[in-house]
């Protein structure tokens, strides 16, 4: 587990729980035929700067809203929406912080990221393909 | 500095000279100022490109433009010799020199017939350049420096060297520039297999023949499996370097795979042809395009697990220009990643493992024993 010194207004989401993660999976290149998503979709791309966002559970309605949200907000569309919980995160050897109160707007509702910062690619492809098997366990949630 | 041996004009930062009736006085017609106009737009065409060149992925500022502030000074008498003054200094000053030097390089290479429609830079290809010297008549003449070193002082253009050097190399930048190559996937039959020279012909659905090669030894046994004539070979499709004029398909450079279309492979060839089609800035303005090295050995890797059996993997592009072959389930995750530098990673997330791991291969065909056992998780 890395660590990064949080900055004022972020929190880590360290206590265990079902909470789940919701994950929107773009581009449309890191969706095959099946639609299943590659692992790379878990991890950071280059312009998250080891900070992959994910969206709180329990601080938005569904995946559905989650899913919409985004697709009327972000300039890449959504393909659709995965999730991991906070457990599978954390035994990921990753950690999830709330940063909701601290990204400029527009902010997605319960924004939080799953933090890569600092790690080696190994350790990057290893984690990502460990929260990619939780998602795949748990299936599409929407559409 | 010039090379017109004139004290007054060592220190110009550009002088052409004009040599004619019309020119003698110092007196420049002024159809013949486009010239001038023509020059300056080069040298900033190539500036440019020397700033862009210094600062891979950036677009030069539009302001450079207004920074190349050029002023006739003086015409000197004989023939007219227009002194070119910078009328300002600014933190662009190497660049413009650079340029400037690259245009009076280019005259020379292009007047002494020593530059390819290949090698024509492109920022030199528009029409200030081509319609350069088109104001001159018969008998005149418009000098440029050559470079330092050169074996004669000035390029000369006339009307003669316009037609003997210019024209022909347009024509023939034109072509090259028609002509594209990509990975790509084709659809045809083999109608023809010269297997010393690892060259074929591939005849496509308009009728039309396209001339293949190939290196791979192993292709020679495959494409002799799918020869024959126009009416009994199978339809097969073709993975590789495709050069493409205006578009149309009209060589394969390199074949890398060859897929009969009931080949369970034969999707995934596709789909590492479109994934080879991705330009730079794929991701989200980030992510690189896949270099020919990655595609090749991409399809290297596909034909090693083709001949193990193993089911078809997923297929991804990585942001940073390499290739993924996938296959997961809730219960594993195995991956062969292409890396842009042409290592090959293998990692495998096991069943009942909370960790995986991974192995750094350095050919295609030392995957086949993984590829075996994996083929138990994965299936045929």
């Amino acid at each position: 587990m890395n660590s990064q010194v949080l900055k004022v207004g972020e929190c880590a989401i360290s206590a265990p729980s079902d909470e789940l993660l919701f994950r929107q999976i773009t581009p449309n290149i890191w969706v095959e035929a099946d639609g299943v998503p590659a692992s790379h979709a878990f991890g950071p791309k280059p312009a998250d700067c080891g900070m992959p966002s994910y969206s709180r559970q329990s601080l938005v309605a569904n995946a559905k809203d989650c899913f919409d949200w985004h697709n009327d907000n972000a300039t890449s569309p959504s393909l659709g929406v995965w999730a991991c919980t906070v457990t599978e995160v954390s035994a990921a050897q990753l950690v999830a912080i709330d940063d909701g109160g601290t990204v400029p707007p527009p902010t997605a509702p319960g924004h939080c990221f799953v933090d890569f910062r600092d790690l080696s690619k190994r350790e990057e492809r290893n984690r990502r393909a460990i929260l990619f098997r939780y998602a795949l366990a748990r299936g599409q949630l929407h559409p | 500095m010039s090379n017109f041996e004139s004290a007054e004009v060592e220190n110009a930062f550009a002088s052409i000279k004009f040599t004619g009736e019309r020119f003698n006085h110092g007196k420049i017609p002024v159809e013949s100022l486009q010239e001038l106009l023509r020059y300056r737009e080069l040298i900033l065409a190539a500036a440019v490109h020397e700033w862009e060149k210094d600062h891979p992925g950036q677009q030069a500022p539009a302001f450079v433009r207004e920074l190349l502030e050029l002023t006739l000074t003086k015409v000197k008498e004989g023939s007219a010799l227009p002194v070119l003054e910078r009328t300002s200094e600014n933190d662009f000053d190497e660049f413009f020199q650079d340029g400037k030097n690259s245009v009076d390089q280019l005259f020379y290479a292009v007047c002494s017939g020593g530059i390819t429609s290949e090698s024509f830079p492109h920022w030199a290809d528009s029409d200030y350049f081509w319609e350069f010297g088109d104001t001159l008549q018969p008998e005149e003449v418009l000098s440029i420096p050559a470079p330092a070193g050169s074996a004669i002082r000035v390029a000369d253009i006339n009307q003669v060297s316009r037609a003997r050097y210019f024209a022909p190399l347009r024509k023939n930048v034109r072509v090259v520039k028609r002509r594209t190559q990509s990975f790509s996937f084709l659809m045809g039959k083999v109608t023809a297999l010269d297997a010393q020279n690892r060259s074929f012909e591939l005849t496509v659905s308009s009728g039309a023949t396209l001339r293949g090669f190939f290196k791979s030894v192993n292709l020679t046994r495959e494409l002799k499996n799918v020869l024959g004539d126009v009416a009994s070979a199978p339809d097969i499709q073709i993975l590789g370097r495709v050069r493409f004029d205006a578009g149309i398909p009209d060589r394969i450079h390199e074949a890398t795979l060859v897929t009969t279309l009931d080949d369970p492979y034969t999707p995934s060839a596709a789909r590492c042809g479109r994934i080879g089609e991705l330009e730079d800035g794929w991701l989200d303005g980030t992510g690189r395009a896949i270099s020919l090295n990655v595609l090749r050995l991409s399809s290297q890797v596909l034909s090693s697990m083709r001949a193990t059996g193993i089911k078809p993997p997923r297929i991804f592009p990585s942001e940073d220009g390499g290739m993924s072959f996938e296959w997961a389930t809730a219960e594993y995750v195995l991956t062969i990643d292409v890396e842009p530098t042409g290592e090959l990673i293998a990692y495998q997330l096991l069943p009942g493992h909370a960790n995986g791991d991974e192995i750094v291969y350095d050919t295609p065909e030392e995957l086949a024993s993984i590829f075996k056992t994996w083929k138990d998780f994965v299936g045929e």
